[in-house]
């Protein structure tokens, strides 16, 4: 569990690098452009690096619960009712992970043999769909983890399982 | 069930998931992927499932938001808020009220390279509070100020809900940034007025404190200061002036506030905090763009939009009467939910509504954005609120909603005032044309 | 039995490809139907109007008849692309006719299998438009900022040696009025819908390129109609609909040009030397488009341009005697 967690860890300071490489080729080309001509395909690569980011950096956004939610409800609950409620909503939210994840994987399987390729460049759109997938099929683990955290935790410390 | 129903109904659901504490982006994925299954079948639900999440988060002008977020993120962590803060109270000191003053003058400052409400309310939370209560301030001006002048990371361009509205409507980022530059003065401006209204009628506000001869160094403008002013003018100039599109301006701003973050000599560990947020937030964010998609997937097919609409053009009230509604209604939403998910659940529902009864659609991205983020103040759910007790412990929920009127009714006061004088808006964004 | 088709293409409601083909060719349908088929339609802005997801989501059956782009996504329906050598375009009339005749004789069909296709066509070939400084011959390019509208219009542009700005057909008007960009490719109808007639200086018709358009039913629909109502959707598509949109292309030009006559721009039209400057700069240009197209998987391509040649002459012949 502690290796995952690093894992994930790891993998969003890796999407933070992608973020990054994306603003750098971005002023490279700004700067270029006022020389000569710019950089061929600085959008196809942007669009590769942002998406690559945010999904590598998606398992975890969840592992450390940044999702924008609310506990106006739960907080006027009894605290076995609080855990329950919390658990509800986490089952729920895995169970949404799981089926994004498999269709997800589903279509980025089908971009290996597909044609499909970037519009200025020719990436092979697979390229995008690649770390897309990874992210949702790893928010999934993120979310069993956060399940498994909450039913360890059991009901007496609502505060830590609360999401 | 018609699908009108169905789709109201939905949005009831997705409200409600909401409140119970489904994250947001969740609670859109979920109700739009069971309507629109229900709408369409499965077969359909399980096409739109495999595709549209990637189409959502795919198009290039998107990089604006992780890098936006960048930009603000590693400002906060290279520590301006302490140099913005003593600055702004050498300008505000003489005044009754001085610090609190000097608080908002400080938000407004940040939130020019800041993208977001969370993070000023953060960043200034935890420098201006403590040193408001040393001196006398009562908890309640000092959270609610705090609170309040955090609003003014998205008030002031730069700003990711902007992006976003932008984005989702097809309007110009540039254009967007300019209009909010006058309305973000004013705000500025009408908090402060709320600060020295609030030190003039309640005696409580500031309790005088003894400690004269004190020996804390005044620093005044220093480097970190004009660091700060220099990346809003190169990154909204930049935008401004044509030498750069939104996407370019964001990454300018991204590079420019890391180099500032490493020019202030931030530690190792906090570059990685920072890189670890951006990455996070950024995350967060682009699911909550997944969620809106597959919601807007299911109500478009409902029609709903139009019906309203229909309805709203034979109801016969005239267009000002109808924008007055719409707002309240936002003013009620903005009490229970986020600005951002407030934005996406409605705009695809508002937006074709307000345009077609001619509104300026830049006008209305600053009326939204800014209506939006007064629910950031309100109770019982404002973001900023719980943000501000998060860093500063010293003052209670309670303290800061018994504080938080006048500021309010200061944004209440300047959505009259948008909706009496359009051109406080699109004065700048006009000249631009 | 009554039934509603979904329509889905990516023009705002107030464009002419809207206005003018989706209304007259859904109304065509609904008359002659006697109100039995009605369309709900999906347009600019919302998700299923979504430009590149238009082939997926007809073929996935969202909606029953879509009308999109041949060259986005990419490498989808590449063969039409053919219609994007430089040079070869003329009218919108021959261009949409070639392309039409192409399909028919099974030149260019194999991409659309499985989607039973109404019409294609193809806009009047594209002019560059310029703020400042006139693209006169092909040496003038040299170093200019050109918003290319297509791959195939990068590619040349890039080849003469000018520079590709990649930005949205909206974003036009901003690139162009900072000066990130000299000029733009465009139909006369891109200049009136993005407002350039103001801010341009001059326009050059060098018949640069075409971008052409799919509009097709999902065929398990298609063959769900009964027999009358497709024998209504046949009437209304196909060539009649065909050499109708050329027609179109004309009335959707027209504004732009009267724009920027009004505005006083130069319009240059190349004399036979100069063209045959422009010609002789675009071998090396058109071979290397053909060479990417065969990578992309488009086989018979130098018979299909071949073929494409022939056709043009003849229907620019015919479209001119209409005249
Ligand atoms: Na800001
Ligand atoms: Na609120």
């Amino acid at each position: 569990m502690k290796i995952l967690d690093t894992a994930f860890r790891y993998l969003a300071l890796l999407g933070a690098v992608s973020f990054a490489a994306a603003a750098c080729i971005t002023v490279v080309d700004v700067v270029m452009r006022k020389f000569s001509g710019g950089i061929l395909g600085t959008v196809d690569y942007v669009q590769l690096f942002i998406v690559s980011g945010a999904f590598l950096a998606m398992p975890y956004a969840f592992r450390v619960n940044a999702h924008v939610s609310l506990d106006l409800v739960s907080n006027f609950l009894p605290p076995f009712a609080q855990w329950l409620l919390g658990l509800a909503t986490s089952l729920l939210t895995l169970g949404f992970c799981c089926l994004l994840g498999y269709y997800s994987t589903q279509s980025a399987l089908s971009m290996l043999s597909s044609s499909d390729i970037s519009m200025n460049i020719g990436i092979p759109m697979w390229i995008y769909w690649a770390p897309f997938a990874l992210g949702l099929v790893g928010s999934s683990v993120a979310m069993a983890f956060n399940v498994a955290d909450q039913l360890r935790a059991g009901w007496n410390e609502p505060g830590k399982s609360a999401t | 069930m018609t699908p009108p129903l169905l789709g109201i109904l939905g949005f009831f659901v997705a409200m409600a998931l909401t409140l119970v504490g489904v994250p947001v982006a969740i609670a859109m994925a979920v109700t739009g992927v069971a309507g629109f299954a229900i709408l369409n079948g499965t077969g359909g639900a399980i096409y739109v499932l495999g595709s549209a999440p990637f189409e959502a988060v795919f198009p290039y002008s998107l990089s604006v938001i992780p890098l936006f977020v960048a930009m603000g993120v590693f400002s906060a962590h290279a520590g301006l808020s302490t140099s913005l803060f003593s600055a702004m109270n050498m300008v505000f000191k003489r005044f009754r009220g001085g610090l609190a003053m000097a608080t908002v003058g400080a938000c407004a400052i940040f939130g020019a390279i800041c993208g977001s409400s969370l993070a000023t309310a953060a960043t200034m939370g935890r420098i201006a509070v403590p040193e408001m209560i040393r001196e006398g301030y009562s908890p309640s001006l000092a959270g609610a100020s705090v609170a309040a002048a955090g609003t003014l990371g998205v008030l002031i361009p730069p700003s990711v809900l902007m992006v976003i509205y932008a984005l989702l409507t097809e309007n110009s980022i540039g254009q967007l940034f300019a209009a909010a530059l006058l309305p973000g003065l004013l705000a500025t401006g009408l908090y402060i007025t709320a600060v020295a209204v609030t030190v003039r009628i309640s005696p409580n506000a500031i309790k005088p404190v003894d400690h004269h001869g004190d020996d804390r160094p005044e620093t005044g403008f220093d480097k970190s200061v004009i660091a700060a002013i220099s990346l809003f003018v190169v990154v909204l100039g930049g935008l401004y002036s044509g030498l750069f599109s939104a996407n370019e301006a964001a990454a300018v701003g991204a590079f420019g506030a890391v180099v500032l973050a490493i020019l202030m000599k931030t530690s190792f560990a906090s570059m990685v905090d920072a890189a670890l947020e951006t990455a996070r937030t950024s995350a967060m964010i682009f699911m909550i763009l997944v969620g809106a998609a597959l919601f807007n997937f299911f109500i478009e097919g409902t029609g709903l939009a139009g019906i309203l609409g229909n309805w709203i053009s034979e109801s016969g009230l005239p267009p000002t009467v109808i924008m007055i509604m719409i707002l309240c209604f936002y003013l009620l939403l903005g009490c229970f939910m986020d600005s951002l998910s407030m934005i996406l659940l409605t705009i695809p529902i508002v937006y074709p509504i307000v345009i077609n009864l001619g509104f300026d659609p830049i006008w209305f991205g600053i009326i939204v954005v800014s209506v939006a983020e007064i629910g950031l103040i309100t109770p019982p759910i404002g973001m900023n609120l719980f943000v501000v007790q998060n860093v500063a412990p010293q003052v209670s929920q309670s303290d800061i909603i018994r504080g938080i009127l006048p500021f309010v009714i200061a944004d209440v006061v300047r959505l009259f005032l948008f909706v009496a004088f359009p051109a406080i808006i699109l004065f700048l964004p006009t000249l631009m044309r | 039995a009554p039934v509603t088709l979904k329509l889905a293409h990516f023009w705002p409601m107030g464009a002419g490809p809207h206005k003018d083909f989706t209304v007259n060719w859904t109304n065509e349908i609904t008359e002659c139907s006697g109100g039995e088929i009605t369309f709900e339609f999906y347009t600019a802005g919302t998700q299923l109007g979504n430009v590149t997801k238009l082939e997926d989501v007809l073929r996935a059956g969202l909606v029953d008849v879509a009308h999109g782009l041949n060259h986005l996504p990419r490498n989808r329906f590449t063969t039409a692309t053919i219609m994007d050598t430089p040079l070869l375009a003329k009218s919108a009339y021959a261009n949409s006719m070639t392309l039409w005749t192409l399909f028919e004789e099974g030149l260019i069909s194999k991409p659309y299998d499985g989607i039973k296709v109404l019409a294609l066509h193809a806009h009047n070939a594209g002019l560059i438009h310029t703020k400042e400084k006139a693209v006169k011959t092909p040496d003038d390019l040299k170093g200019m900022r050109i918003r290319a509208p297509s791959p195939a219009a990068a590619m040349m542009l890039e080849e003469l040696g000018a520079v590709p700005v990649g930005v949205p057909p909206g974003d036009t008007y901003e690139v162009i009025s900072k000066g990130t960009a000299d000029g733009t490719i465009f139909p006369w109808e891109g200049v009136a819908a993005f407002k350039l007639a103001e801010i341009l200086d001059y326009s050059s018709d060098l018949k640069l390129n075409a971008a052409s358009f799919w509009f097709a039913m999902n065929e398990n629909k298609y063959n769900s109609l009964s027999d009358s109502q497709r024998k209504c959707v046949d009437d209304a598509s196909g060539e009649k609909l065909v050499k109708q949109t050329g027609a179109y292309w004309d009335t959707w030009d027209a504004p732009g040009l009267e724009q920027t006559k009004a505005e006083g721009s130069e319009i240059f039209v190349p004399d036979e030397a100069q063209q045959a400057a422009w010609t002789e700069a675009m071998k090396p240009v058109i071979a290397k488009y053909h060479e990417s197209l065969k990578a992309d998987g488009f086989d018979n391509v130098e018979e299909t341009y071949a073929r494409a040649q022939e056709l043009m002459a003849e229907y620019q012949a015919e479209y001119e005697a209409q005249k």
